[in-house]
């Protein structure tokens, strides 16, 4: 068999850290298997996974070890074996899993503005006595540059200068404040920020308005069918009130 | 101060040793003059950005000086045994539900010893080094590992913790006797150094966890006047 690929990584810290590995490609016979980890003398159990079959974990007994760990692979079958190894530190194979329930809304009255909210990764045992922090990257669907915040604590954050009325698409990273490498980017959450009612548009131009309070008190609150422009534009419904026309107009003059 | 870096030559290890014993009498902090709640705030932050600073510098540092000892300990596989002599570094390895269960007077104090050893045992190998400029980064550096330990002392003082008494004069064992040349002893003292270096990077990692818990235990009103003080 060719090398096998290994990877080990700490999303748990500081329960522990898995191991998991492929063969880079199929060899189409039965292949078995080894690991080995070894801890200075100490030889360690990597506890098999049930599922994936290719994964195997370790229990940290203790912390902040200087020593390093060594992972050894071994791949056998009919035709021979090969092996790898990776040695490595306590601290640098931690990488959370990256944040969960990314959530984004457009925040009332305010037409640059975009709430976002997300929780620590459900993997991640103790936030409380090794707390992540988070990098958050968002921009809209139209553009290509992303812009970014790094946050030191909270899993929240309001976004001040979007595009108003331009759907934003955002996601984020983590990682523990102190040490390891950043997690994979969240599941993207999307948000188009809060709109005035089209009828009362003035000349908003695509990019500035520098308002910052953000609240006008002369507009009627918004109704949930003008929020939702996308729907609006999309929905093939027949049944378009001369009101709501108006709204569409309004609202393909903004998307052009 | 006493310590003038770089200045400590190799081959007086009494020097050394008054050094060292010295160090742990080093004259109470002074209280701070707010209450101690709020001091104790502040220099916990404080000690807790001061491990990051060192952390980072210590990078650079640790990775000219394992180029000045050259091959296998510049290789970033190498993977040595620790021999006895180089446990006599306090580590920072520790059983995790020990570790979590420390109080802080424990918690400090442990850290305190621990910088105030690795200290001692840096400012040997200070007058060691051959080359001009990293004596004089590993100076500063101990200038800088210096303030982190006047500033636990801050935060225990401040707290109403006694610092840890001394453990006695300096060991031996890690008194650098003048003219060790034979080989078989060059290449331990490399090994020693080359633990030492490891050592002390983990400490730095680990005292950023430890001041993070002691950050939490922070009694309330510390913690609002920092909030009111970011909200500004």
């Amino acid at each position: 068999p060719k090398e096998p690929v290994l990877m080990c990584r700490s999303n748990n810290y500081p329960k522990g850290f898995y191991c998991s590995w492929h063969l880079p490609s199929p060899t189409y016979i039965p292949n078995t298997f080894n690991i080995t980890v070894m801890h200075g003398p100490r030889e360690l159990v990597c506890e098999k996974d049930a599922f994936p079959k290719n994964r195997c974990h370790i229990r940290y007994h203790q912390l902040f070890s200087t020593v390093k760990y060594k992972v050894t692979l071994t791949v056998t079958n009919a035709l021979g074996h090969t092996h790898t190894a990776l040695i490595f530190r306590e601290f640098t194979i931690i990488k959370p899993d990256p944040p969960e329930n990314v959530v984004a809304k457009p925040v009332a009255n305010n037409p640059r503005r975009l709430e976002v909210r997300w929780q620590n990764p459900s993997s991640w045992p103790d936030p409380e006595s090794f707390p992540l922090k988070f990098f958050l990257r968002y921009r809209p669907l139209i553009l290509d540059q992303w812009q970014h915040v790094e946050l030191s604590d909270g899993t929240s954050h309001t976004i001040t200068d979007a595009y108003a009325g331009k759907e934003y698409i955002i996601q984020v990273a983590a990682k523990d404040n102190d040490i390891g490498t950043w997690s994979d980017w969240s599941v993207a959450a999307h948000a188009t920020p809060w709109m005035e009612e089209p009828k009362h548009l003035t000349t908003e131009a695509q990019a500035a308005e520098t308002t910052t309070s953000g609240t006008s008190s002369f507009l009627p609150p918004p109704t949930t069918k003008n929020c939702d422009l996308e729907a609006v534009v999309g929905s093939g419904a027949t049944a378009l009130t001369w009101a709501a026309g108006l709204g569409l107009a309004a609202a393909g003059i903004l998307f052009i | 101060m006493l310590y003038v870096a770089g200045e400590i030559s190799g081959d007086s290890w009494g020097i050394f040793a008054f050094l060292c014993a010295a160090f742990w009498n080093l004259p109470a902090v002074p209280a701070l003059n707010s209450t101690e709640e709020v001091g104790a705030g502040q220099s916990i932050q404080k000690t807790y950005d001061l491990t990051r600073y060192l952390e980072h510098q210590l990078r650079t540092l640790a990775g000219t000086y394992l180029n000045y000892l050259g091959p296998p300990f510049n290789e970033p596989d190498f993977n040595p045994p620790r021999m006895t002599r180089a446990e006599m570094v306090p580590s920072a390895t520790v059983d995790f539900e020990l570790w979590r269960s420390l109080n802080d007077n424990a918690r400090l104090a442990a850290n305190y010893r621990a910088y105030t050893h690795l200290l001692c045992y840096l400012r040997g190998m200070d007058g060691q080094v051959a080359k001009a400029e990293l004596r004089k980064n590993l100076g500063h550096f101990c200038t800088s590992l210096q303030g982190l330990v006047v500033s636990i002392a801050s935060v225990m003082s401040s707290l109403g913790y006694p610092l840890p008494s001394p453990l006695g004069s300096a060991d031996p064992t890690w008194a650098r006797g003048p003219g060790a040349t034979s080989p078989h002893n060059n290449f331990l003292k490399k090994m020693d150094d080359f633990w030492l270096l490891k050592e002390l990077q983990t400490w730095l990692w680990r005292s950023a966890k430890d001041f993070n818990r002691l950050k939490k235990k922070v009694p309330p009103a510390a913690v609002m006047l920092r909030l009111e003080a970011r909200d500004f």
